[in-house]
């Protein structure tokens, strides 16, 4: 006879639950950080610091989609930020070189540049085996490196980009920017791709265990590759958004988001060392940490701090997962001793 | 290992519970209640595996590669670190799948395990077969000088 021993799962109230749901704490910790601000600061909420605060959380929420991808298979994706850099000037190049280029094409091609770089990640670490930390860092360098050398100096102003493309960076539709609907829309899709899609199956597998995966008929390599190539693709697209959004931009765009990239990711639940996680608690993360910032300005924190209190919350993060990792095991070996 | 044990059994044939990639969540249950059923697993199928004891992980890992409908089953040393309890039903589910028909290549380094299971012991001496017993001839001398490199004495008894 087979009994249905209840696990552990049946016994917990709401609370424990709550705290096991890294995505409902993420909310929790929003909904209690704006409170606090608006408490002492009420323009927090007027719809103009609104605008800004989804503005901002946007294009580094955008990163974050791919970027789970690539931490849920225990991989790291550092390049990202040179990406965006190179695809944000390219963008603005085919605006100056042909005015008349419609909008979507410059996006389109943007993608296509964003996606043929993620390839050479691909190349390296699919199947030229490179772990990748090094070979991102490797290309971090590198494409930053031909990005200077092509901007040259120079810099693409606002005035060379038409409009109707500026528009998407600062237009709303139903008070929510374009540019937030289209990470929400990518949002949507690249969370029912991750969980009900094998891929996406597949994508966990290989960072929970590789060996694993291998033994399973995982094809590593192909997954490896595409979820390099999509990191290049969604770097691609956040380049021509960084272009809408800002009008002006020169050799060192984005550099250095790489790192709130995957700080946003941590913090959203995605662990490092990969197999877990959910592309919603990634983007609350970004939107904990951007909220986070805009507390810190409120509040006339000196800016300084400003990365400081963003590691900080980052080893906070860390060693909260760590502490109910702990707790959890020693639940669950008490429970079954009794078995 | 932070996988529910729905998605641990389905892993190996993602294939066949899938339309156009999707996975289907019904087929998924499905095959996963079937296998754990037949396993005798206690526990949700939604918990993770993390949380199971190493006997009934590895019944998860069985039900894993028995949902592929193998016709020749190799486990490699597959009660090691189980307790005795779960130690027995995985034995038990290994003679009856033998019993149903599937060919199964068990390797272990308990003797008592093999004796008691196997149909026909081959035992290996640095990387060569040196003995090729049935059932009958099996004892844990034989067995013994064959994996320490001798050859057993017939007239030993």
């Amino acid at each position: 006879m087979t009994e249905e021993f209840k696990s552990p799962y049946d016994k917990q109230g709401w609370l424990n639950v709550l705290m096991r749901s890294r995505e409902a704490s993420l909310v929790l910790l929003i909904v209690a950080l704006t409170v606090l601000t608006t408490a002492l600061n009420p323009r927090f909420l007027s719809p103009q610091s609104l605008k800004d605060l989804m503005l901002n959380v946007s294009i580094i929420a955008l990163l974050v989609l791919g970027q789970t991808v690539i931490i849920l298979m225990r991989q790291i994706d550092l390049s990202i930020s040179s990406i965006v850099g190179i695809t944000a000037f390219f963008s603005g190049t085919l605006f100056v070189n042909h005015p008349a280029i419609p909008s979507v094409v410059v996006v389109l091609l943007a993608v296509l540049a964003g996606l043929l770089l993620g390839a050479v990640n691909a190349a390296l670490i699919a199947w030229g085996k490179i772990p990748s930390l090094i070979t991102t860092l490797g290309t971090l360098y590198i494409f930053r490196g031909a990005n200077y050398a092509w901007v040259h100096g120079r810099q693409v102003n606002a005035v060379n980009v038409p409009g109707s493309f500026l528009a998407i960076g600062t237009s709303t539709f139903a008070g929510i920017p374009i540019l937030t609907w289209i990470v929400l829309i990518l949002l949507v899709v690249f969370s029912i791709g991750l969980r009900q899609y094998r891929a996406g199956r597949e994508f966990y597998a290989i960072g929970s265990n590789l060996n694993a995966a291998v033994l399973a008929g995982i094809n590593v390599s192909r997954l490896l590759a595409t979820g390099f190539i999509i990191s290049g693709a969604i770097a691609g697209l956040a380049g021509a958004l960084w272009l809408a959004r800002f009008g002006t931009v020169d050799a060192t765009a984005a550099e250095g988001i790489e790192l709130t990239v995957i700080t946003s990711t941590v913090v959203g639940g995605v662990a490092i060392t990969g197999g877990v996680g959910t592309v919603v608690g990634a983007v609350l993360g970004a939107l904990l940490l951007s909220v986070f910032s805009s507390t810190l300005v409120f509040l006339r924190v000196p800016s300084f701090w400003q990365q400081a209190f963003q590691g900080a919350m980052l080893l906070l993060a860390i060693a909260v997962d760590a502490y109910l990792a702990y707790r959890h095991a020693l639940r669950s070996r008490v429970k079954w001793s009794r078995v | 290992m932070e996988m529910t044990v729905m998605r641990n059994v389905t892993l190996t044939v993602l294939r066949q519970v899938q339309r156009f990639g999707l996975v289907s969540k019904e087929k998924e249950r499905e095959i996963a209640a079937l296998w754990t059923q037949r396993m005798r697993l206690k526990g949700q199928i939604e918990g993770p595996v993390s949380i199971l004891s190493g006997g009934n992980q590895q019944k998860v890992v069985l039900a894993k590669w028995l949902a592929t409908h193998p016709k020749l089953l190799i486990v490699d040393e597959p009660t090691r670190g189980v307790d005795v309890g779960a130690k027995s039903e995985v034995h038990r589910t290994l003679s009856h799948l033998a019993k149903e028909g599937m060919a199964i290549i068990m390797i272990s380094s308990e003797l008592p395990e093999v004796i008691g299971m196997a149909d026909r012991v081959l035992v290996m001496h640095e990387g060569k077969l040196t003995a090729e017993l049935a059932r009958s001839e099996v004892t844990e001398e034989a067995i013994m000088f064959a994996a320490t490199g001798q050859t057993p004495s017939k007239s030993v008894h």
